[in-house]
């Protein structure tokens, strides 16, 4: 076998100015991470090379970054610091559920949010305006970002468990849809995230009202041939902030309902299809 | 997008110090991480995949890695910069080359019109002066090359085209297009090594 040169010839120098730029066939690629250790001149052009390539990096147009992306980090720690298997967490729980967390990591909000939160059902019913359910969401995510993450670890870290089983696709694969409040529950909020290659879904619920004990919030989806005909897919358990995660396994292909809805119904198995009160719906 | 402060003050402290303490399980310094360099890598991101929602996914995975392989990153071969911004070039191209495999789904939702489109105004305030000051530098080097040396690079860094597959794309030979990149680079590095003098 021929001894490599020991300083880049041009032919090297080549292919780690491809190298730096990620632009080399995957032999190639390899070629040079194999030898690299081995060769401190290469290693030294390869630097020059990637001072050139960072800087690139620079040249795009600067982007202002979402404000929920720091919070989805942060999340992410405590998840992974929480043992949670990486490759099922990467796989589902970050890619999937990252709006899932941005929601989640609301569960404990500040004294200044929690005040704002008793004053909203005033103003919604007194005014039962749409707008300003918006308008105070919008104030409680201006303080979101630093909630204390270690009161709500061991829910997230249980939903992330159990939403990684599920949500194994492609970011392609993934939608999600928001779920829109009915005027029997204002405040309530819900999000969807639906992962078709794996059939399955994670709901995920907010705000949902306080329900007596033979009380349940049941999630059901209705065909794409329209009528009334809904398959009854879950229910919703919240914790006493009135947040609850469903990881939905449907009966058929999630690309054969229309609809999602939740609705208030009596405890029991035996109701099948929705009497009571609509809380969230989403089309699909 | 609505702007909103972020409360927690500019962070001093050296790359390094920071990345060390990360290696130690400190999520103070990740943050202190995130606040100045988080702007430069979802921009760069953004550059490369031209979705926000793919570009928040790749900031959100640079970071996470940042908190697992801190205690890898050796500062001999670089600085921390240079570190982070070649995961963000690497998953930037891999989801710009799986899209190109698999072109993604007409009614996929964006997520940032359905959680509210919050600006992370602290990363701002940390990237500003000296990321404007290396994108000067940058942009005016690039001007300086010939136009057959930045098309290639170009091709190569943001629309992640190999050597090979850029000599077909522009029926160019593949020798040519490596002594382009060759050429390219080492002219970009004597252009920003001039400009720091």
């Amino acid at each position: 076998m021929n001894r490599l040169p020991e300083e880049p010839t041009t032919e090297i120098s080549e292919m780690l100015a491809g190298y730096a730029l990620g632009a080399l066939d995957p032999d190639e690629r390899d070629f040079i991470q194999r030898n690299l250790p081995r060769h401190p001149a290469w290693q030294e052009e390869l630097d020059g090379y990637l001072a050139v390539t960072a800087a690139l990096a620079h040249m795009a147009e600067p982007q202002d970054v979402p404000l929920r992306a720091r919070a989805a980090i942060l999340a992410a720690v405590d998840a992974i610091e929480s043992d949670i298997p990486l490759e099922q967490y990467r796989k589902a729980a970050w890619n999937a559920t990252i709006p899932a967390r941005a929601l989640l990591d609301q569960q404990t909000p500040p004294p200044e949010v929690r005040n704002w939160r008793r004053a909203i059902p005033k103003v919604a019913l007194y005014t039962s305006m749409p707008a300003t359910i918006v308008a105070i969401i919008f104030a409680m995510y201006t303080v979101v970002i630093h909630n204390q993450y270690a009161d709500r670890q061991n829910e997230m870290a249980e939903f992330q468990q159990e939403s990684a089983q599920v949500l194994t696709g492609d970011s392609s694969d993934r939608r999600v849809v928001d779920l829109s409040a009915s005027s029997s529950a204002p405040l309530a909020r819900g999000s969807l995230f639906i992962d078709r290659a794996e059939n399955a879904a994670v709901l995920v619920a907010r705000d949902l009202p306080p329900i007596g004990k033979d009380e349940q919030y049941v999630v059901w989806a209705q065909t794409t041939s329209g009528g009334h005909e809904f398959a009854r897919i879950g229910v919703l358990t919240p914790n006493d902030a009135g947040t609850a995660q469903l990881i939905i396994d449907p009966p058929d292909l999630f690309e054969r309902y229309a609809t999602v809805l939740v609705t208030r119904e009596p405890s029991g198995d035996d109701i099948a299809h929705p009497t009571g009160a609509s809380i969230l719906t989403g089309g699909i | 997008m609505r702007r909103v402060a972020d409360p927690a003050p500019p962070v001093e402290t050296s790359d390094a110090e920071l990345v060390h303490r990360v290696s130690l399980g400190d999520t103070s310094a990740l943050e202190a991480l995130y606040t100045r360099y988080a702007r430069v890598v979802y921009s760069f991101a953004m550059r490369i995949v031209m979705d926000p929602m793919l570009a928040e996914e790749v900031l959100q995975e640079v970071f996470v890695r940042t908190w697992r392989q801190a205690d890898r990153f050796q500062r001999s071969r670089g600085n921390f910069a240079s570190w982070l911004l070649s995961i963000t070039h690497n998953l930037a191209i891999d989801e710009v080359r799986k899209r190109q495999r698999r072109p993604q789904k007409s009614d996929a939702v964006d997520v940032s019109d359905a959680l509210f489109g919050l600006v992370d105004e602290a990363t701002n305030v940390e990237e500003a002066a000296e990321a404007a000051d290396l994108r000067i530098r940058i942009r005016t080097a690039m001007v300086t090359l010939p136009e057959a040396q930045r098309e290639a690079i170009e091709l190569a860094f943001f629309a992640g085209l190999s050597q090979r597959e850029i000599s077909a794309h522009l029926d160019v030979p593949l020798g040519t297009i490596k002594t382009r990149m060759r050429l390219g680079l080492k002219k970009l590095r004597q252009e920003l090594e001039a400009g720091q003098r």
